[in-house]
C-alpha cells in the first residue's frame, strides 16, 4: 500500500547529514581542485649612483642698496632681477652630477628647498632649486645619464662684498 | 484498561484504584492458522521518513564518476580523480516498517534504476541486524549509486519519485511498499583556473645585508632591511580567473609554501603568500572571481644582480 506521506522535504535529509559529513568531509578537497600555474619574477638591479661632476657658480654679482637676485639656469644662463646685477661671468656654471645605476630604470630627483652660502660672518640664501632632467630621470640603456642644477641666489641689500660658498645635496632613487 | 475510582464521602479522603486488563497477544498469529493455501493479503506499512540525498559533486574532467552512499553507515564516496564531492549534506533514505509479524525476515525489493539529472542511479538497501521484524516492526536505510557523465549538465535536480520501494514478509502473507521519493543530486561546474597575470615583484636592488620585498594583493612593494626598491614597472600581484559554480564556497592554496626562485646567483625566496579575497571564499553570483596573490621575497646580501624566476601553483577546491 501507499502509505499517506507527509512532504519529505530536503531539509530533513539536512538534518540527517549534519552527523555523517564529519565522517566523509576527508573526501573532499582532494580531488576537485583546478590550478594554474604563474611565473614569479624579479630582477636584482644595479644600486643607483650619484657622482659630482662640478660645482653651482654664480659667477660674479653686484649688490646694491636693494635687494635682487642672480638665476643660474641648469644651462648656465645668468639673469639678475631687482637692485642686484650681474659682474663678470667667468666661471658661471650650473652644478653637474651623473647618475648611475639600471640601464632604462627611471629615477627621482630630489633637490633642496632652500641653503645658504656664507662668506664669514654673511650670508645669503638659495633656492628655487632646479633641474634638468626635472623631477624625473631616465637612465640610457647603458645605465648613466647627466644631471644639471640651477637655482636662484637671494642678493640682500647692501649684501657686502665677499667670496661666498656653501653646499646642498641632490638626491635621486628609483622609482 | 478499565480505571475505578472509589470515594469515601465520609471521610472526604479520595482513594484511587487502577484495575488492569493486559490484552495477550496470540502465540500463534491467525494468518498462520490457514497455511499459504488461504493467505490472506495483510498490510504492512512502509513509510519513507528521511530522503535519498547526494549532495553536491563536480562532474568529471572525462569519463564517468560514480558517486556513491553507503546505506550502512552513510559514507559517501566518487571515484573520481578529475572532481569530487562538495563538503555539503547528503543522506541515505530511511523506510520504516511497521505491522510485520513478530521477528520474522522480510526482503525488500528496490527500484531496479532511475535517472536523476540525466546520471543512472541504482539502489541499495541495509538492515541494522539483518531484515528482520522486532516485534512486527523495523526500518531499513536505501543509498545507491549515481554514475555521472563528464557531459552531464550542471544544476539542482531532484528525482521526484524513484519507483516503488516492496516490502514482503513470508512469500507473500504480508506486503507493503512504499514509493522511494525525492532523490536528490546537485552537479556542479567543475572549477577552472587561469592566470592572467604573473607575480613579479619587479627591479629590486640588494645590498650589504639581506632584506625582504613584500608585494600586497593589490600590487604595492615595500622593502626591509639592505634591500631597496628599484623600479616598479611591471610590478604585479599574480592574478589569477577562477570560474565554476556560482555562489559556491572554495579554498585557495599556493604551493610550494616556500618558493625558490633561481637566476644567475645564489637562490631567494618566496614565501609568506597573501590572498584577496581570503580563502576560503565564494564564488561571486556570476563567475569568475579574480583572485590575488602576493607574497614576500627574501633577497640574500650582496645579491648578485640579474633575473631570477620560480613558478608557483595555485589550486581552488569547492569547499
Amino acid at each position: 500500500m501507499n502509505a499517506t506521506k507527509t512532504s519529505k522535504t530536503l531539509l530533513a535529509a539536512a538534518v540527517m547529514a549534519g552527523t555523517l559529513c564529519s565522517a566523509t568531509a576527508a573526501f573532499a578537497g582532494t580531488q576537485n581542485s583546478a590550478s594554474a600555474t604563474g611565473t614569479t619574477n624579479t630582477r636584482i638591479i644595479t644600486p643607483i649612483s650619484l657622482t659630482y661632476v662640478s660645482n653651482l657658480n654664480f659667477g660674479d654679482v653686484v649688490s646694491s642698496s636693494s635687494a635682487g637676485t642672480v638665476v643660474v639656469t641648469t644651462a648656465a644662463a645668468r639673469s639678475s632681477t631687482g637692485g642686484t646685477t650681474l659682474g663678470n661671468s667667468t666661471g658661471v656654471a650650473a652644478a653637474a652630477f651623473t647618475v648611475g645605476g639600471q640601464g632604462s630604470s627611471t629615477y627621482a630627483i630630489t633637490l633642496p628647498s632652500t641653503s645658504s652660502i656664507a662668506s664669514g660672518a654673511n650670508s645669503m640664501t638659495v633656492d628655487a632649486y632646479t633641474s634638468n632632467p626635472s623631477t624625473t630621470g631616465t637612465l640610457s640603456a647603458g645605465g648613466s645619464q647627466g644631471l644639471a642644477v640651477g637655482a636662484t641666489l637671494n642678493v640682500g641689500a647692501s649684501q657686502p662684498t665677499g667670496s661666498y660658498t656653501g653646499t646642498f645635496n641632490v638626491t635621486v632613487a628609483y622609482n | 484498561m478499565t480505571a475505578l475510582a472509589c470515594i469515601n464521602p465520609t471521610t472526604s479522603r479520595e482513594a484511587k484504584a487502577a484495575l488492569l486488563v493486559p490484552i495477550v497477544t496470540p502465540v500463534v498469529d491467525p494468518l498462520d492458522v490457514f497455511g499459504s493455501s488461504f493467505m490472506i493479503a495483510a498490510s504492512l506499512t512502509v513509510t519513507q521518513t528521511q530522503a535519498l540525498n547526494f549532495g553536491t559533486v563536480a562532474a568529471p574532467g572525462s569519463g564517468i564518476g560514480n558517486l556513491a552512499i553507503n546505506p550502512n553507515g552513510g559514507a559517501r564516496t566518487y571515484d573520481t580523480a578529475n572532481s569530487a564531492i562538495a563538503a555539503d549534506a547528503f543522506s541515505f533514505a530511511i523506510f520504516t516498517v511497521t505491522g510485520g509479524q513478530g521477528t520474522k525476515t522480510y526482503t525488500v525489493t528496490l527500484p531496479a534504476s532511475a535517472t536523476v539529472g540525466g546520471c543512472t542511479v541504482t539502489f541499495s538497501q541495509w538492515s541494522a541486524g539483518g531484515d528482520v521484524f522486532s516485534g512486527g516492526n523495523d526500518s531499513f536505510n536505501v543509498g545507491g549509486n549515481v554514475a555521472i557523465p563528464a557531459a552531464a549538465t550542471a544544476g539542482n535536480y531532484t528525482l521526484a519519485n524513484a519507483g516503488a520501494v516492496n516490502v514482503d514478509q513470508a512469500s507473500g502473507s504480508r506486503t507493503g511498499t512504499d514509493d522511494l521519493t525525492a532523490v536528490h543530486l546537485k552537479i556542479t561546474k567543475p572549477l577552472a583556473l587561469t592566470k592572467t597575470a604573473n607575480p613579479s615583484f619587479g627591479d629590486v636592488v640588494a645590498g650589504g645585508t639581506a632584506g625582504t620585498v613584500l608585494l600586497t594583493t593589490a600590487g604595492a612593494r615595500t622593502s626591509t632591511g639592505g634591500v631597496t626598491l628599484g623600479n616598479g614597472t611591471g610590478v604585479s600581484a599574480g592574478t589569477f580567473s577562477l570560474t565554476g559554480e556560482p555562489s559556491t564556497a572554495y579554498a585557495v592554496t599556493v604551493s610550494p609554501t616556500t618558493l625558490s626562485l633561481t637566476g644567475p646567483g645564489t637562490a631567494m625566496t618566496v614565501d609568506t603568500w597573501v590572498l584577496s579575497p581570503t580563502s576560503p571564499g565564494v564564488l561571486p553570483a556570476v563567475p569568475p572571481a579574480t583572485l590575488l596573490v602576493g607574497g614576500t621575497l627574501h633577497v640574500n646580501a650582496n645579491q648578485t644582480q640579474g633575473s631570477y624566476t620560480g613558478i608557483l601553483t595555485v589550486s581552488a577546491n569547492y569547499q
